[in-house]
């Protein structure tokens, strides 16, 4: 805990002394500073995992009360992967900034410090007041990160969508608190508990509190803010936004499960519901787009789904008393927590290389990047595999976990919880294999073929702090994907921490030996792959090499960019089919005559839930305030009198009351 | 004594608002104000003058026992004493905004200033 307080507390002196630093140095003073506080924060968080479910308190006296940090093995958890990724997040932002030398950044890191710091306090608070304080302090922080391009239009309706979205989740959460208080009151958590006698209420209040983690979260239908906000974060915010942030939300979901337990079966299965539909919807909304970063976002939004699954799997297990659920579905969903933050920082911070190189985001107008940019690409293609959950990577790893929960658990569910199960599985494999689809366009359009326009044309790698810092990511995922065991064994022990019928550790033994057999069949792959390589290079250097010429193309030399796929055409004969469902614009003149002069073919993305939910709530409330329009005459006589008419009036008010 | 003051200040107040109302000039309007102010001030002080009593000074002249009964409430007069610090910063707020609205726009007529109205 010690360890963990000197973290924070350097993460703070970070941001403050980065501002007294002179311009050139402050970045560099400002990573130093905040790699080294998260080194420790982390370090504190792996002696409690290390210890086991040992909790460590530490009170602190605050001029109104007692505020309590702690650290237990979820807690412990959800620090290490907000450090790590705050690692990675902060040395690549160090490169990326620096690409903005005429901007003074103080405001900008002293928001990156306070963002993090507040991550790390929000998973450790005990009592409400601390916790909505953190959290309203993450989402100001980010807020401010996010508007980090504020001359750009789409920017400034991103953060005041982000703005709203996180204040409504912030009035949930409050309304969640404030039932559970009336019930226990006290405004420690783990007075909570309180509640669970009462079902009916306790399903309410619960419900409450969920919808405000989910929009955080970003499940559908509460993730309007998220696929706006990221695009237009800069690309090192994006990455710790999607890959770390949002998971507060799954914290907060499973802290309460944890405290409160679950009141009934309606609510695991409305969590299910919820997760089976973000998965299965997000990536098919992130099939339909053309904005690199949009796309990301929606896979985020289908990555939490799977987290989701695996949350909504265990919690029908606590209730049904099926133990295999409960451990390998919390096990599944927070190795996936751990997994999504590493491969979705280092999808968004690719991505932020390809922006930062070519200049646009529109998947249509980049290509052939994979000879421009080698190392970017290696790394985004490594990202892609992994978030596809194709072994050798750790997405994999999450995944099989969670199709372990579900043929383990299934047949110990009676009848109906069963076959709900195996339709999880079954949306499960969907999602699967349509996310491989939509990284095979991804991958393939912005890095193979032919540049589709002259700044993808000269585009080249970043500099050396951005590929460290999506190296360090690329080698985490290596090391999940090939030595599953530990990071498994380490889950285990946070999931036993949920109230669990029989021995925990017991069953999570036969797991860690099938990975370790898994890890074992993966790595002797890798070495076959490795060898048949090295192998097939000799072997054609013997030869004299490879010469490549040009083909013998019958009279043109080789294919221009308008010739190749794209990601529209690539994706169309799914979207004809799931395209109406999912409020896909479509455009196309068709080709006429026997010497068809122009065709076109273009799509646009529609969000169904911005489109039939938020937007009729935008304009309802904007109609309302219309009604007052008249009160802004900009008449400053008028202003005036209103001041004066109000004086009036409260003295009046006074005088009747006495 | 205290009908009169307190008039001097309700003319005074109603002398400022009229002028805030009237003028267009950010000048005239911030002169207007403080003329309001101290009318303000004036009644405020009026409302705790008791007839017959004395300053509210603790000393040989008033001992603290019969204070009660001889001196006028000092409330009114430590709130006037505050306004009077606050109206100058508002005073002073107030000329910043005019001269930085002359600056920008090379005039110093109010109906001029349009910008929040759409």
């Amino acid at each position: 805990m010690t360890l963990f307080l000197a973290g924070i507390l350097t993460l703070l002196a970070a941001g403050v002394f980065q501002a007294a630093t002179p311009r050139p140095a402050r970045i560099a003073c400002f990573a130093l500073l905040a790699v080294a506080g998260l080194l420790l924060a982390g370090a504190g968080a792996m002696t409690t995992l290390m210890n086991g479910a040992e909790s460590v308190l530490f009170a602190f006296p605050f001029p109104l009360e007692t505020v309590t940090l702690e650290l237990d093995a979820l807690s412990a958890f959800f620090v290490l992967v907000i450090s790590f990724g705050g690692i990675a997040g902060t040395i690549y932002g160090a490169g990326y900034l620096g690409g903005y030398p005429d901007r003074p950044l103080r405001g900008h890191l002293f928001a990156f410090a306070l963002f993090i710091l507040s991550m790390l306090l929000v998973v450790t608070a005990r009592e409400v007041l601390p916790f909505l304080f953190a959290w309203e302090l993450m989402s100001l922080s980010s807020l401010v990160l996010v508007f980090f391009d504020r001359r750009n239009d789409e920017v400034r309706d991103a953060t005041v969508n982000y703005f709203v979205a996180m204040h409504v989740a912030f009035a949930l959460i409050l309304t969640g608190f404030l039932l559970f208080m009336t019930r226990s009151g006290s405004g420690e958590f783990s007075s909570f508990a309180a509640a669970t006698a009462d079902g009916p209420f306790a399903e309410t209040a619960l419900l409450i509190l969920f919808a405000g983690f989910a929009i955080k979260a970003g499940f559908i239908p509460f993730h309007s803010w998220l696929p706006k906000a990221h695009p237009a974060a800069p690309s090192h915010v994006s990455g710790l936004m999607s890959g770390v942030m949002i998971k507060t939300g799954i914290y907060g979901i499973l802290r309460f499960t944890l405290i409160v337990g679950v009141p009934t079966t309606r609510l695991a299965l409305i969590v299910l519901a919820l997760a089976l539909l973000s998965a299965v919807v997000g990536v098919l909304y992130a099939l339909a787009q053309h904005d690199l970063k949009r796309l990301l976002a929606y896979h985020s939004v289908e990555n939490i789904g799977i987290i989701g699954i695996g949350i909504g799997l265990a919690m029908l297990g606590l209730r049904i008393g099926n133990g295999p659920l409960i451990l390998l579905g919390m096990a599944g969903a927070l190795l996936h927590v751990l997994n999504h933050a590493l491969f979705k920082g280092l999808l968004f911070y690719g991505a932020g290389a390809v922006y930062r190189a070519a200049h646009t985001r529109d998947i249509e107008k980049l290509g052939g990047l994979i000879g421009k940019m080698p190392a970017t690409a290696a790394l985004f293609i490594l990202g892609s595999v992994a978030i596809s959950g194709l072994p050798p990577l750790n997405g994999f790893i999450s995944e099989f976990v969670l199709y372990l929960a579900m043929f383990a658990g299934a047949p110990l569910a009676a009848g109906a919880f069963g076959a709900v199960v195996v339709l999880t599985a079954g949306s499960l494999a969907l999602t699967g294999i349509l996310a491989l689809y939509c990284f095979t366009k991804a991958c393939g359009i912005v890095f193979l073929g032919t540049p589709r326009s002259d700044a993808a044309d000269r585009a080249h790698d970043p500099g050396g702090a951005m590929l460290a810092g999506m190296a360090l990511l690329a080698l985490a995922i290596l090391a999940v994907g090939l030595l599953p065991a530990p990071f498994f064994a380490a889950v285990a022990t946070v999931a036993a921490t949920f109230p669990f019928p029989g021995d925990a550790a017991a069953q999570a033994a036969p797991i860690v030996a099938t990975l370790g057999t898994v890890s074992r069949v993966l790595v002797l792959f890798l070495s076959l792959f490795a060898f048949l390589y090295y192998m097939r290079s000799r072997l054609l250097a013997r030869n004299g090499g490879v010469a490549a010429d040009a083909t013998w193309g019958c009279g043109y030399r080789h294919a221009t960019a308008r010739m190749q796929y794209t990601a529209s055409s690539y994706v169309s004969p799914l979207m004809a089919l799931t395209g109406r469902l999912l409020g896909l614009h479509t455009h196309l003149e068709r080709p006429q005559g026997l010497f068809p002069a122009r065709t076109a073919f273009r799509s646009h993305p529609h969000d169904l839930v911005d489109a039939y939910l938020i937007a009729p709530g935008a304009k309802l409330i904007r109609y309302l305030f219309s009604l007052l329009r008249w009160v802004q005459s900009g008449d400053m006589a008028q202003y005036i009198l209103y001041g004066v008419l109000f004086l009036a009036a409260a003295l009046a008010w006074i005088m009747g009351g006495t | 004594m205290a009908l009169i003051a307190m008039a001097a200040g309700f003319i005074l107040i109603l002398i400022g608002f009229y002028g805030a109302l009237t003028n267009r000039n950010i000048l005239r309007m911030i002169v207007a104000f403080t003329v309001a102010d101290t009318g303000v001030n004036i009644v405020m002080v009026t409302v705790g003058y008791l007839r017959d009593r004395t300053a509210p000074i603790l000393d040989n002249a008033v001992p603290a026992a019969d204070a009660a009964a001889r001196i006028i409430d000092p409330v009114p007069q430590a709130l006037v004493l505050t306004a009077i610090v606050i109206g100058m910063g508002v005073t002073a707020l107030m000329l910043a905004f005019a001269y930085r609205f002359y600056e920008k726009k090379r005039t110093l007529d109010i109906t001029k200033c349009t910008e929040l109205k759409w």
